[in-house]
Order: C-alpha cells, then sequence, then structure tokens
C-alpha cells in the first residue's frame, strides 16, 4: 500500500520529516537530491523519537589520528545517547549484529515521495 | 601451624605436577650504586659523585609486619627482599616448580620527570645488571626491557639493543600519571612490535589515584584505588587507536586487578555507541580489543566467595585473559597453591598457571 509524505521539494538534502502511517511512526530522510530514505521512527536503545535528533554526516579514518567527515546526510543521531544509524541501511555505525533498525521503502512519483508499506 | 606443615599440605594439594609460570617477579638490586659498573661518563659520576639517591619512594609507611616486603624473603644481611638469588630459588622457583619467572624490576627510570638522558642511561644500566645477575643464573628467568619512556625514540633504540637477548620476552613500562596510549609514546609500542616482544605495565610508587593529587591520605586507599589507574591506561590504548595501528601488540597488565574487568567493558562500550565520532580509528568494539589484546596478572587477587569470583571471571569472556603472578617477594604475594578460587576447572586453574602465558610469551 502507498501513501504519499509530502511533495518531494518540501524534503531538501539533510531535511527529515516524522509521519504517521497507520500505527507506524516513520521517519523520512533526504540524503541527496531525490534521494530518499524511511525508517523507523524509534531507537533500539530505549525508545526516542529518532525525527527529534540530527541529520548530518559522520567521522570516519583511514589513518589513525586522521579524521574525515563523510556520508553526509545519511547519519540520523539518536536525541537521547547520540547513537549514529544509517539511515540507507537501518543499521548502526558501531559494529553490531544483532541491532539493525526497520527501513521502509520510498520512491518519488509525479513530484510526491511515496512510501510503500 | 609451622611453615614446614604448610608446605606439606601445600604439596599434597596438587595430585600431578602442575609447573607454574609467574609473570610477575621482582629482582631486586641491593642498592643503586650498584649500577655503576654499567654506565658510562659522564652517568656513572651522576650517580656516585653527584648524590643521586635513586627514582623516589612512595609516600607512605605500610603498616605491615615487613613493610613492602614478605618477612620470610628477606636475607638478613640488610639487603632489600627479592635481591638474592639463592633465596628466590629456594622460595620461589624450586619450591613451586616454576617453569618460567617472569623478571619484573622495580627500577622504573620512566617515572623520572627530568634529565631524561640520564633516566634513558639507568634504564640501560640496569638491564645489563640484570642480564648478568639474574637472567645469566638461571635459565627460568625471563627479561624485562627497561626504558625510559619519558624519551620513547631512545626507549625504541634500547629495545632495539636487547630484543635479540634470548631470555628478554618484554618491554616494562611502569604506570604513573600520564596515558601511554598518547601518540608520544608510539614508537615504543612500534620497537615492540618489530622486534616481536610484549608490553608489560606495571604499579610503581608514581602510579596516581584519582582524588588528592594521586596520593590519598591513607596506604590502604591508595592500595586499593590502584586499578583506577590500570583502567586509564588500558581505556587510553584503545582510544588512541593503538591496537589498529600496531595489530599484533599485546600488553600484560601487573598488579592492577582484573574483576573490574567486566563493568569496564561495558561501560567503555556503551559510550563507544554514543561517541564513536571522537575517535572513529576505532574500528571494532572496545571490549575486543580487551579479549584479543591485553592480558591481566591475577596477584592481587581479592578474597572473594569462591563462587562469586568464578562468576566474574567467566564474566570477562575470555579464558585467556588471566596469567597467575606471586609478585614475589612482595607483602601481598599470591601463593600458586592457595591463592586460585577453589571452585575454578582444573583445566582452567591450568591455562591460568601455565598455558595462558606460555601461548602469549611464546615460551
Amino acid at each position: 500500500m502507498k501513501y504519499t509524505i509530502c511533495k518531494k521539494n518540501e524534503l531538501l538534502p539533510g531535511e527529515k520529516k516524522a509521519v504517521s502511517v497507520g500505527k507506524k511512526s516513520i521517519v523520512v530522510v533526504c540524503t541527496g537530491d531525490n534521494e530518499y530514505h524511511a525508517i523507523k521512527n524509534s531507537c533500539p536503545h530505549q525508545g526516542a523519537e529518532l525525527s527529534e535528533g540530527r541529520v548530518g554526516g559522520t567521522t570516519v579514518s583511514q589513518e589513525v589520528g586522521v579524521i574525515q567527515y563523510d556520508k553526509i546526510n545519511e547519519v540520523i543521531r539518536c536525541p537521547w545517547h547520540g547513537f549514529e544509524f544509517n539511515v540507507k541501511t537501518g543499521c548502526p555505525l558501531y559494529p553490531s549484529d544483532k541491532t539493525r533498525i526497520k527501513t521502509y521503502d520510498v520512491q518519488v512519483e509525479d513530484e510526491n515521495i511515496v512510501i510503500n508499506l | 601451624m609451622s611453615t614446614k606443615q604448610t608446605q606439606v599440605i601445600e604439596k599434597n594439594s596438587l595430585s600431578i605436577r602442575q609447573p607454574i609460570i609467574d609473570v610477575d617477579v621482582h629482582e631486586m638490586l641491593p642498592h643503586h650504586h650498584d649500577l655503576a659498573p654499567y654506565l658510562e661518563q659522564p652517568w656513572k659520576r651522576w650517580l656516585t659523585e653527584c648524590g643521586w639517591n635513586g627514582t623516589r619512594q612512595l609516600p607512605y609507611v605500610q603498616h605491615l609486619p615487613g613493610g613492602v616486603e614478605k618477612m620470610d624473603a628477606k636475607p638478613g644481611d640488610g639487603r632489600p627482599a627479592g635481591s638474592d638469588y639463592k633465596l628466590m630459588k629456594e622460595q620461589l622457583l624450586d619450591k613451586y616448580d616454576v617453569e618460567h619467572a617472569i623478571l619484573t624490576g622495580l627500577f622504573y627510570p620512566s617515572t623520572m620527570k627530568a634529565q631524561y638522558e640520564f633516566a634513558t642511561a639507568l634504564a640501560s644500566a640496569y638491564n645489563d645488571w640484570q642480564i648478568e645477575n639474574w637472567l645469566d643464573k638461571d635459565s627460568r628467568f625471563k627479561g624485562s626491557i627497561h626504558v625510559a619512556a619519558q624519551d620513547p625514540h631512545s626507549a625504541a633504540r634500547e629495545i632495539d639493543r636487547l630484543a635479540s637477548h634470548p631470555q628478554m620476552v618484554q618491554v616494562l613500562l611502569p604506570i604513573a600519571s600520564f596515558s601511554y596510549g598518547d601518540p608520544f609514546y608510539h614508537p615504543i609500542f612500534e620497537a615492540v612490535e618489530r622486534n616481536g616482544l610484549l608490553i608489560a605495565m606495571h604499579q610503581s610508587t608514581h602510579t596516581t589515584t584519582a582524588l588528592d593529587n594521586g596520593y590519598p591520605r591513607f596506604f590502604i586507599d591508595w592500595h586499593t584505588l590502584l586499578p583506577q589507574a590500570f583502567m586509564s591506561q588500558v581505556v587510553s590504548l584503545i582510544t588512541n587507536g593503538v591496537f589498529e595501528k600496531f595489530p599484533s601488540l599485546k600488553v600484560i597488565m601487573l598488579e592492577g586487578g582484573f574483576v573490574w574487568l567486566p563493568a569496564l567493558m561495558w561501560r567503555l562500550d556503551y559510550n563507544y555507541k554514543s561517541l564513536r565520532q571522537e575517535v572513529p580509528w576505532v574500528k571494532r568494539m572496545p571490549s575486543e580489543y580487551i579479549k584479543e589484546h591485553f592480558h591481566f596478572a591475577t596477584q592481587p587477587i581479592e578474597d572473594a566467595d569462591p563462587k562469586e569470583m568464578k562468576q566474574v571471571i567467566e564474566m570477562i569472556g575470555n579464558e585467556k585473559t588471566l596469567l597467575f603472578a606471586t609478585d614475589y617477594p612482595h607483602w601481598d604475594f599470591d601463593s600458586p597453591t592457595r591463592s586460585l578460587p577453589t571452585t575454578l576447572s582444573k583445566e582452567l586453574k591450568r591455562k591460568i598457571l601455565f598455558e595462558n602465558a606460555k601461548e602469549v610469551y611464546g615460551l
């Protein structure tokens, strides 16, 4: 079943939007031009609403002591404890085999952002 | 009960031969002037003519029968306990079937806060003294290379100088008030890794605890709180990416306890989930580095309920983590036959007493 979230020009890169679809609380994130991803709006740690957190990049390092900023607009951080999650995969940025946030299929149809449940 | 009777009971408690690898044995300089023959000028003169009186002593009276020393380990002629090879052989090596004793000294030039060149010369002299007076006397002895860590490049040269000695197994870094994870010290780790040695960290008179500028009012406070400094070093090595930079490095933590490990692993892992952005070179969960790269000596093992102690050891999550140590000849010596919890399986006891150290030291 498809649900229209908003016009695509209403959600720019780095912005997020919380929506309720039925009983599901979902956060939709614009990660780039015409790139949208949706995950369950609940941190798997203690249940904070991720839509209250920040979308941004993160630090990466190829060499000890050297920091780069990368994955811009692909990371959402929980508003409470700052856990980082990749909005494309739902995976945390810390190593974990167990934790993964549910992701939802998002498409652009007729200039609308549409979520497919 | 007399000493003799006690020994009989201890022997009877082992039905099969259980060799020991003791990873913390303190060979002692009778007097720091004994280093003079191993020093070049001008350092020899600094020692003999300029009134240098050794690395600083701990600012506490130790309210114990023999001070810091086990009473029966004193040679009785004024020299410190641990300075007499024959007595050590009798009381430790032969008595307890010690197959290897890792010598750790107690003369740590790394803690000298000034005159680094002198500290480097003293470390080198101590190493040569150790070889001639201890390693050459008994093949069961394995040695620690002492360095002046405040001059890491000189320390690396000293490591390169002695690493090929067949009985040298590790580089000893005393724990003081600075973090060894800092990149300043990395040349030492680089030299250790390149020479296939281990790092051992041991408490020192300069080990500081959290409050009161490092030295609380009472010795009982300081001695109880020493794990604070050990925890700090563990965290420092991990967050500074030492094990990403030197992936084969192994670190032995001596005389700082181990029962706090589960709590430290939980807390560091938990914080890593929130604060990974600060240290992105840390690629794995911190507890994984601890389990892979650290070993902890058992001494001084707490006199806890054996069932609870077994639970803590299980919580550490790696049966290879613990290595047995006596700390001979000091007051808080742990007996190889009487100190480990009675609840541990024979297999695990054997690992702690022997197999784990044999593997990590490659003996």
